[in-house]
């Protein structure tokens, strides 16, 4: 029997594959995406500037897809507690994955808390070595600090001809410092240097700086090296360069911000870090999204910015690339390689990844790649 | 639809009209107080963002001429008496965080904090602030500069700076976040939002939520973002769930921007009361109602019930109790009009019984003359079977006469041609015995060869006789005994014609026939010749008048019932049809043919049962029809369809 008009049948049929589609299917039209940084605390300059990147990324994803992206923005104060509330706070507000956070001890506080709740998360600059090569809900986006720290020896010894090195270690972020400096130690035995001394302090307690200069100075050091944040390492260079003007600087790459420059002063004139992120690229991407930095927030954009707008892209790439069944994690591992603003992005099968490194120096009130 | 009890009608009447009144007062109270408040709250952000401004600007005035101060005493005092003064100055100043002296390089030369180390620690000598913006941003002597939100060297927080320079010294203030915040939050009023806004976009204070100092960069927020670039706002805004009326204002000496929200919708205070005022006020109202309505509405209810027991009384008894006065004017009047109806029912009771009374008589009058009506008209029937008996005797007897004179006129002819042949042989036998011998041989031959031709004469005359007779048996029998048998239908009309030769050759008409070959019927020949001959008979005697020759077709053939044309031979039913051309039957008549006692010859010796007993015949006996219709060139066609197997009777 024909219907003169579609029956009832047809559209029920319809209107239920509709909402299959919508219920079990298709990506919502709203990705949640949670970002925790440090926002306040001596970390505050590395957490804005990737807050900082992280917003020009969905912005961009938001301008150019139907389906909307939402940031939501929570500080972890660089405090292991209100991190994980942070992280609970965004886990309720069902996240479909969390950028952050920007230490290791902070990122391991969200995994705690995100990991059995099986929501992914992105790390851009967490490195500790103990992170990497395991089969959690934890991607990251730097290189570990095996590399990172055997980068730094290498570079000392190799091309620097400096083999003595004492070491003002944060214990704050006491994962990524410990393990950064086991195997600094380690690279730096294998290469012939020592270390002369490891001055260790929490800025929260900080006040005898004449104390720890004198420990960092005590045995004749070719070198003296900071694992810690920008504010930490420029607070205690202003204190050393009153101790001894000339002796060379080198800072772990987690102080690699505008800011070290600006605290530091003087006294940071001549330092060298290692970068992950080539801040010289002349690439039309990066050099694009530098512009658009500047001309939002005023200064140029860190490591953290662009590992933050890295991470974003990755995620909201992947998850329009999510199939229904696939989980967040494995979306983000098999949708790559994607495209950085200053290299490829690709993962191993643990959803780990290395950066190139480019070590720099302060000349000038300016970050200027290394000469020597 | 159920009814309910009357006490429960009065609650649902008292809770329907206090629930509408409230509903209504409730809805149109807020509507009016609701625009009244957003209108209020609107103007309240407006005023209240200018005085926040002006007010931001004027406490932190205080702390520009503490640092004007204690710039110019740098100048002028020695070190560690500006020391001293520099400590004292932060300690009593607690939303001051620090205070740097600078040199001209932008080197310390003190920095006065909360910390128990003093001014001229070591540790606060020498540091350098060259690079800082804020100290970069001091390029001219006595100008007051604050910063946009920075990270603390001394605290590592973020911070909020102020600086001055005046000839080499340079003096930096810094405040934190959170100080500026409850100094904002002090002005403003305890309901309203306060968020302040430094030049790069970032939140540097919000009175409503701590943790979102220096977290959010304002272009996320689209009004802030309105805000920033100085456009006008929407009405409403919405922030971390709530609805706010926003109005903004910019500090020139700060470079801040401030935007004061005043809660909207259901988040304002005013709203939030009134809303809840309302509720109070309903719920007061119906309980009030719910509790005063089924008191109040006792009397009613018993006003009510004297009604209903009045009207159950009436019903039941018709007793009129004794009367009562209600409160009620209705009241009383339906008691009066209840009395009245009384009265009337009563009256009219009366009457009805008579009217009855009457009936009653007038029924029983009726029913003895209907039931001798009856018994008349039973006596009637009675008679008129009878008549109808005779009347169906007489023609059954005139049925056999016609027979009998068939008979005669056909024996007439060979029993007088058999006399004649056996007068002749008689005569000739005498003349021969007068003779007493043949004289003659020739004589005896030609004697003989009369006396053969006689007989043969005799012989085949009585033959014809006997044939005659065994064919009037054949119908005397059918049509007197109604056997069913198996029989030749063409055999049986025969025979029926033969009956009614001598009519016909009486008769100025002509009868043809058509009859199929080979129909053998299951049925009653009698019947079946008892209806042929009454058609026959009817159409000799009705269908022409005096004079006419008319003539007559039967046919029979085997037909489908209801059909007017014969058809194949596959059919078991057939149809013996008699057409006349003669006047035909008027349509007046029609039908009335085949009623008992219907004839147009009354008097004339029809008994008008004739057409009434075929037709029953047909119907009753061969299970079949009779039926007429009117030719089309004149005259009329009975028609007898039958089956070929009659029913069992």
């Amino acid at each position: 029997m024909k219907h003169a008009f579609p029956g009832i049948r047809q559209w029920t049929l319809a209107t239920l594959i509709c909402v299959l589609a919508v219920g079990c299917g298709s990506p919502r039209q709203t990705v949640r995406v949670g970002f925790i940084s440090g926002l306040s605390g001596g970390n505050a300059d590395t957490g804005e500037a990737g807050r900082n990147g992280a917003m020009i990324a969905v912005e961009e994803f938001n301008e150019h897809n139907t389906v909307k992206a939402q940031l939501i923005i929570r500080d972890d104060g660089n405090d292991v507690e209100q991190t994980r509330q942070a992280a609970e706070d965004l886990t309720a507000r069902k996240v479909d994955v969390i950028i952050g956070a920007f230490t290791t001890t902070t990122t391991e506080a969200i995994v705690s808390v995100a990991g059995p709740k099986k929501v992914l998360v992105l790390t851009p600059s967490a490195s500790a070595f103990h992170l990497f090569g395991k089969d959690d809900e934890l991607i990251l986006l730097n290189s570990s600090t095996k590399d990172n720290a055997g980068d730094y020896a290498m570079y000392m010894h190799k091309r620097a001809g400096l083999t003595r090195v004492s070491i003002a270690r944060d214990t704050q972020n006491d994962a990524f410092s410990r393990s950064w400096l086991t195997f600094f130690e380690q690279r730096l035995s294998e290469e012939g240097g020592i270390i002369t001394a490891i001055a260790e302090f929490d800025s929260r307690e900080l006040t005898d700086y004449r104390h720890l200069v004198k420990t960092l100075l005590h045995d004749s050091p070719d070198t003296v090296l900071f694992i810690a944040n920008s504010v930490d390492t420029a607070r205690i260079a202003q204190q050393l360069r009153k101790a001894d003007q000339h002796i060379p600087l080198f800072a772990a790459e987690w102080a690699g911000t505008e800011q070290l420059i600006e605290l530091g002063g003087a006294s940071v004139e001549g330092m060298r870090l290692l970068q992950n992120v080539n801040l010289f690229d002349e690439g039309p991407d990066f050099v694009r999204f530098r512009g658009e930095y500047y001309n939002r927030f005023g200064r140029n954009p860190s490591y953290s910015s662009v590992m933050a707008y890295e991470a974003v892209n990755v995620v909201l790439t992947a998850y329009l690339k999510k199939t229904p069944r696939q989980s967040m994690k494995n979306a983000a591992l098999h949708n790559g390689p994607y495209k950085g603003l200053t290299q490829m992005i690709s993962f191993n099968k643990w959803g780990d990844m290395k950066r190139e490194s480019h070590f720099v120096m302060i000349r000038n009130k300016t970050f200027l790649p290394a000469q020597d | 639809m159920r009814p309910i009890p009357f006490r429960l009608f009065l609650l649902y009447l008292a809770f329907l009209v206090t629930l509408t009144t409230t509903l209504i007062s409730g809805v149109s109270i807020f509507m009016i107080r609701y625009k009244g408040i957003g209108e209020r709250s609107r103007k309240a952000a407006e005023e209240a963002v200018d005085v926040l401004a002006s007010s931001a600007e004027d406490i932190l005035s205080a702390v520009e001429n503490s640092i004007f101060l204690l710039a110019r005493s740098s100048l002028q005092m020695e070190h560690g008496a500006f020391g001293e003064l520099l400590d004292g100055s932060v300690a009593l100043t607690p939303m001051i965080r620090a205070v740097y002296l600078l040199d001209e390089r932008g080197m310390s030369i003190a920095v006065g904090t909360h910390d128990p180390r003093p001014s001229l620690h070591e540790d606060f000598v020498g540091i350098d602030f060259s690079n800082m913006p804020l100290f970069n941003a001091l390029d001219h002597d006595d100008m007051f500069v604050w910063s946009d939100k920075f990270l603390s060297i001394l605290s590592g927080d973020t911070s909020i700076g102020l600086g001055f320079k005046t000839g080499t010294a340079v003096v930096i203030a810094e405040l934190s976040l959170d100080a500026l915040m409850r100094t904002f939050g002090s002005i403003s009023q305890t309901s309203t939002r306060v968020w302040v806004i430094d030049r790069l976009g970032e939140l540097v204070a919000d009175s409503g939520m701590s943790s979102e100092s220096g977290i959010i960069n304002v272009r996320t927020i689209d009004f802030m973002s309105k805000a920033m670039e100085q456009k006008e706002l929407d009405t409403i805004v919405q922030f971390n769930g709530t609805q706010y009326h926003p109005a903004w204002a910019f500090s020139e000496k700060l470079g801040w921007l401030f935007i004061i929200g005043v809660p909207a919708g259901s988040d304002n205070i005013l709203i939030k009361s009134t809303i809840t005022d309302l509720i109070l006020f309903s719920l007061s109202f119906i309980i009030v109602a719910l509790i005063l309505i089924p008191i109040l509405s006792m009397q009613i209810f018993r006003d009510v019930q004297d009604l209903r027991n009045l009207a159950l009384n009436l019903a039941e008894n018709g007793e009129i109790p004794a009367q009562k006065q209600n409160r009620i004017r209705e009241f009383n009047s339906i008691r009066l009009h209840l009395h009245d109806m009384h009265a009337q029912i009563r009256e009219r009771e009366d009457k009805l019984k008579l009217v009855n009374q009457t009936l009653e008589k007038m029924v029983d009058d009726r029913t003895r003359a209907l039931t001798d009506r009856n018994n008349e008209l039973q006596a009637t029937l009675g008679n008129l079977k009878q008549v109808q008996e005779v009347a169906m005797r007489s023609e059954k007897l005139a049925a056999l006469g016609r027979l009998v004179a068939g008979i005669a006129h056909e024996l007439n002819t060979p029993i007088g041609n058999t006399l004649m042949a056996v007068t002749s042989i008689k005569d000739r036998q005498e003349a021969l015995e007068q003779e007493k011998a043949f004289s003659d041989r020739e004589r005896f031959e030609k004697f003989t060869r009369h006396l053969k031709t006689g007989l043969q004469i005799a012989e085949l005359n009585i033959q014809k006789v006997a044939e005659l007779v065994n064919g009037f048996k054949h119908v005397a029998n059918d049509q007197t005994s109604s056997v069913r048998r198996t029989f030749d239908l063409n055999d049986t009309i025969d025979d029926v014609l033969l009956t009614l030769s001598p009519m016909l050759k009486r008769s100025p008409h002509s009868l043809k026939t058509r009859i199929a070959e080979g129909i053998i019927m299951d049925s009653f020949p009698g019947t079946i010749g008892q209806i042929l001959t009454n058609l026959i008979t009817n159409a000799l005697t009705h269908a022409w008048d005096e004079g006419q020759k008319g003539k007559i077709l039967v046919r029979a053939e085997p037909v489908i019932p209801g059909t007017t044309n014969g058809d194949t031979a596959a059919c078991d039913w057939v149809r013996v049809s008699v057409q006349d051309n003669g006047r035909g039957i008027p349509e007046s008549i029609g039908q009335q043919v085949f009623e008992p006692f219907f004839t147009t010859r009354m008097g004339k010796g029809g008994t008008g049962l004739g057409l009434n007993i075929a037709h029953n015949g047909a119907r009753n006996i061969l299970g079949g029809i009779l039926d007429f219709h009117l030719n089309k060139d004149g005259g009329v066609t009975f028609f007898l369809d039958m089956p070929v197997r009659a029913p069992e009777l």
